[in-house]
């Protein structure tokens, strides 16, 4: 068998895998949680003077939940329903889907948080590896170096604090919140994206300054610790351009750990960036989940889970079956070191 | 030198990108005049969390947001509104009711007139048909309460119903799980039978769109935002000849305590819901913006919300079975300092579990005497007597101890909850300080609820005492409720710390007697001093503070709002009667028409 596809198979089952065993860990660990999950509904219900303890009404519940079934036949039934797509209802917010919840959240993180990631990565790894190569030579703009550090280490709530008050409430160019204005309905129109893009700047540049610095950071460390690499020394005694010992050599040996941490970053943002949802009061699938494992609903929990874990897990796999292409020494350790 | 600027100018390319496109996209919304016109024509209130749900419009599902949507006020309506700040009960949907002799019937009479918004007659058949499909359904929200209370109710003609009650009472006319009047919070809502009718399953059912008699249709609903538009069809249009002054009304979150301070110093919106914005906050948005002003021009600003604040005794176990105990304990609480810390001197002290309404006071200044032999203000020397008495000695690290073992109470807070911990926080500083060796353990989410109603506490708090009436409260010391220890007790402040005591509970149920007797006032004050007697004995809670309902108003689009200079109407946002505060209401003792709030300048 060709040593990348069996090597790719290997991988793929090492997915199915973690998958497999996160999901039935998700399922057990909030049903060894101290707490009756059907509370959420009865406090939403005794919170405007509805009952709280009327058994007929909690016996109700937990048949409509399947929670008076065995917990081994709930497990059964959870890999039943999920092969059907069906991500059952949230208990807190019942009778609300949570496949509909999770999804109407969904597109706003992915969309804030997909270019955010991607930009600042791919800013943050040019400006570094120029900066790092040139070292001294890079003049003032060596400057770059303190403000990444700053940025790096301010906490993200006062930065994305500072934004608001400087760009939407001082000068108010952006607006202070949310993902489009009141009573503007969706759509592909030219106005509605315009509102979009206009209420997304300043959650997206929070982010972009604080990521943008690691990624900064990172890579001029990496290429700086590079240059002193004997091929490095070696390409510089051939003669070799010196933009073309950069990315051609360095740049591209150093992309190896960058492009996993891009990975890492990239599964983890259907994990939603929960400060971001809060200070902007941007729609999202982190304030979600925040509020599901807070209120034990067991469903919502479940749901919001299984799309961290398949994404961080598919963002690995993508990264594995990436690497020996990037790397051929990782094909070659993977499929036996021949 | 070339390649460094070369450098930065990468460095910076993204920024200036950002901000030529921002720059663009800043120029491109509606001419300043027609935002700024229909922003004048619309009320944007901000509410402290995004709506989890925004194609969820059944009022009874369980997961419905009743206090942050406004559908409970804009779109549906109540057959009558309490008016706890004039104590006034205002018809609405409905003209009148009236008891049988032995309150086992209430007949109501329907006004004339009433249409739903999809045009539909509203009459006896949909209040027949809610109370039928309650009983159907036991799993919605109310419904356990109404069949419990209410039989059967009778259609007599289209604008007559005849409730009939499983016991009798004469305050069913006050009790909004069971009855379709509201003080506060939604209650029992009326649905129209010709949509509901034919719905499988009304515990998930969606209804979408929500049909209701209210003055507003919901016009659109996000995660940010409940969207309403002014119906030029109201009902109430016709009949009362008045029209409610704001077009539009949001509902919409716009972030925590410092967006919502920025968007009413900007204008943005024009009032926040409770617990939003702290004193602090207020006061720098004041600054900012003079036309944000609260219930009151000077501190504590605040509008105080009918439930008091008390800490919670678990009576059903050591050491706080001990009256004395308790008594010691409430005595170690400096009230004051709990005001000037924890809410910034937004509200004040109270030694009852009574808010601050004028129409209470004849029913407080009747027991001062017995306040005031009672252990609950600051009296740290009273403290160290009640521990003596108690058998406690102080050890040799100052703290309170009895037979070896320290007096080392449980204080359970909310920990979601800012208020309770910075009340909290309070509390255990002084405990500690007069040598009470508290543990202190703040849950939250889900364990909170299961924690506090199964008694795991020595103490809790801050607990809100609600609805606030007279007989109301008193009941909810009630030995009916309780429940032993370790099962779910009804609710927090409905015993949850196990209180009972014969003799009060004479005092409660001696209290609906004569209530029902329609008994004059003297009477009622008299026996709801024989109930505080034993309750200021056996102190089954330490009543702490008044609760403060900061809710400032914006008067630069609306004016017309109440105050305590002019106090029509609750200052409130968040219940189902805020429809009143924009359109008014006819008052029961002038019969004028009282307006709601109007356009600024107008």
């Amino acid at each position: 068998m060709n040593p990348y596809i069996r090597y790719v198979g290997e991988r793929l089952i090492l997915l199915l895998a973690t998958i497999f065993i996160s999901m039935t860990v998700v399922f057990f660990v909030p049903r060894m949680v101290p707490g009756e999950p059907m509370n959420a509904i009865f406090a939403n219900m005794a919170a405007v003077g509805g009952s709280m303890n009327a058994q007929e009404m909690i016996v109700e519940y937990r048949v409509r939940f399947g929670l008076d079934r065995p917990v081994w036949v709930q497990y059964v039934s959870f890999w039943r329903e999920l092969a059907q797509g069906n991500l059952g209802i949230s208990i807190s917010n019942f009778p609300s889907e949570v496949s509909g919840m999770l999804l109407s959240a969904l597109p706003w993180t992915i969309g804030l948080l997909t270019v955010t990631t991607v930009v600042s990565w791919v800013a943050g790894s040019v400006i570094g590896a120029v900066i790092g190569w040139r070292g001294r030579k890079a003049g003032w703009a060596r400057l770059m170096v303190p403000v990444a550090l700053v940025l790096y280490t301010t906490p993200y709530y006062i930065l994305a604090l500072i934004l608001v008050f400087v760009f939407a409430f001082h000068w108010p160019i952006f607006p202070l919140s949310g993902a489009y204005s009141v009573g503007m309905r969706p759509g592909l129109n030219t106005a509605f994206i315009v509102d979009v893009l206009r209420h997304a700047v300043l959650p997206a540049l929070s982010i972009l300054l604080v990521s943008l610095g690691w990624w900064f950071l990172s890579m001029r460390s990496l290429i700086i610790s590079l240059k002193g690499e004997d091929y490095i020394l070696n390409a510089e005694a051939m003669g070799i351009k010196e933009r073309r010992i950069l990315w051609g050599y360095a740049f591209r040996n150093a992309l190896l750990p960058q492009t996993t941490g891009l990975a890492i970053s990239l599964g983890h943002i259907v994990g939603g960036a929960l400060i971001t949802e809060v200070i902007f009061a941007y729609p999202g699938i982190g304030y979600r989940i925040y509020n599901a494992i807070k209120s034990l609903d067991y469903p919502l929990i479940q749901g919001g889970v299984l799309l961290i874990i398949i994404s961080v897990a598919l963002a690995n796999f993508l990264i594995d079956a990436a690497y020996p292409l990037i790397d051929p020494r990782i094909r070659f350790e993977g499929s036996g070191g021949s | 030198m070339v390649r460094s600027r070369g450098i930065l100018l990468v460095s910076l390319l993204l920024l200036v990108t950002m901000a030529v496109t921002s720059a663009c996209a800043a120029a491109v919304p509606a001419g300043p005049s027609a935002a700024e016109l229909e922003r004048a024509q619309t009320l944007n209130i901000a509410v402290s969390r995004p709506f989890a749900d925004p194609t969820l419009f059944n009022i009874y599902a369980p997961g419905f947001d009743r206090s942050r949507t406004g559908l409970g006020a804009m779109v549906h309506e109540y057959l009558f509104y309490l008016n706890m700040e004039t104590g006034e009960f205002v018809p609405w949907l409905a003209e009148g009711y009236e008891y049988n002799d032995d309150y086992t019937e209430i007949t109501v009479t329907l006004r004339d007139g009433v249409t739903w918004s999809d045009g539909e007659a509203f009459n006896a058949d949909d209040i027949v048909f809610t109370y039928e499909m309650l009983r159907n359904n036991p799993a919605l929200t109310w419904a356990n309460e109404a069949n419990k209370a209410v039989a059967t109710v009778e259609k007599i003609d289209d604008l007559t119903v005849k409730f009939m009650l499983t016991e009798p009472n004469p305050r069913q006319h006050l009790v909004r799980e069971t009855f379709p009047a509201v003080g506060v919070w939604s209650g029992i809502t009326i649905q129209p039978e010709h949509i509901w009718r034919g719905v499988e399953d009304p515990v998930t059912f969606k209804n979408d769109p929500p049909i209701g008699t209210g003055p507003y249709r919901l016009e659109a609903a996000t995660e940010s935002a409940f969207s309403y538009v002014r119906r030029d069809d109201w009902w109430g249009t016709e009949v009362f000849g008045v029209t409610p002054a704001p077009v539009r009304v949001n509902f919409m979150h716009v972030g925590p305590e410092t967006s919502v301070a920025l968007a009413l110093s900007a204008n943005e919106i024009d009032s926040p819901a409770i617990a939003i914005l702290s004193p602090g906050a207020f006061m720098s948005v004041k600054e900012r913006n003079p036309n944000v002003k609260a219930w009151t021009e000077e501190a504590p600003y605040a509008w105080y919300d009918p439930c008091p604040r008390a800490l919670l005794f678990q009576m059903a176990k050591p050491p706080m079975d001990d009256p004395l105990v308790r008594k010691g304990i409430s005595s170690l609480i400096d009230r004051d300092q709990i005001v000037a810390l924890a809410y910034e001197g937004a509200t004040v002290v109270t030694d009852n579990v009574w808010p601050e309404y004028s129409g209470l006071q004849p029913y407080k200044d009747a027991i001062s005497d017995i306040i005031a032999d009672s252990a609950v203000t600051f009296n740290p020397e009273a403290a160290e007597q009640y521990f003596t008495e108690a058998g406690y000695a102080k050890d040799g690290d100052g703290f309170w101890a009895k037979d070896g073992q320290r007096l080392s109470p449980l204080l359970m807070t909310n920990g979601d909850t800012p208020e309770a911990m910075k009340v909290t926080q309070v509390i255990v500083d002084q405990l500690e300080a007069g040598g009470v060796a508290v543990q202190f353990q703040p849950l939250g989410g889900a364990v909170v609820d299961a924690a506090i109603l199964a008694g795991e506490y020595d103490l809790y708090g801050p607990q809100a005492f609600c609805p606030g009436t007279i007989y109301e409260n008193m009941e909810l010391f009630h030995g009916k409720f309780f429940v032993p220890l370790g099962e779910p007790a009804p609710w927090y402040e409905r015993n949850s710390f196990r209180y009972a005591n014969p003799d009060y509970d004479a005092a409660v149920d001696a209290m609906l007697i004569a209530l029902g007797e329609n008994a004059d006032e003297a009477t009622l004050i008299d026996i709801f001093r024989q109930g505080m007697e034993v309750w200021y004995n056996d102190l089954p809670v330490a009543p702490l503070n008044q609760a403060p309902a900061l809710v400032p108003f914006n008067y630069t689009y609306w004016e017309g709002w109440p105050s305590a200079e002019n106090p029509w109407m609750m200052p409130v946002n968040w219940w189902a009667t805020m429809n009143l505060l924009l359109t008014g209401y006819e008052s029961t003792e002038t019969g004028e028409w009282i307006p709601g709030i109007h356009s600024a300048g107008q």
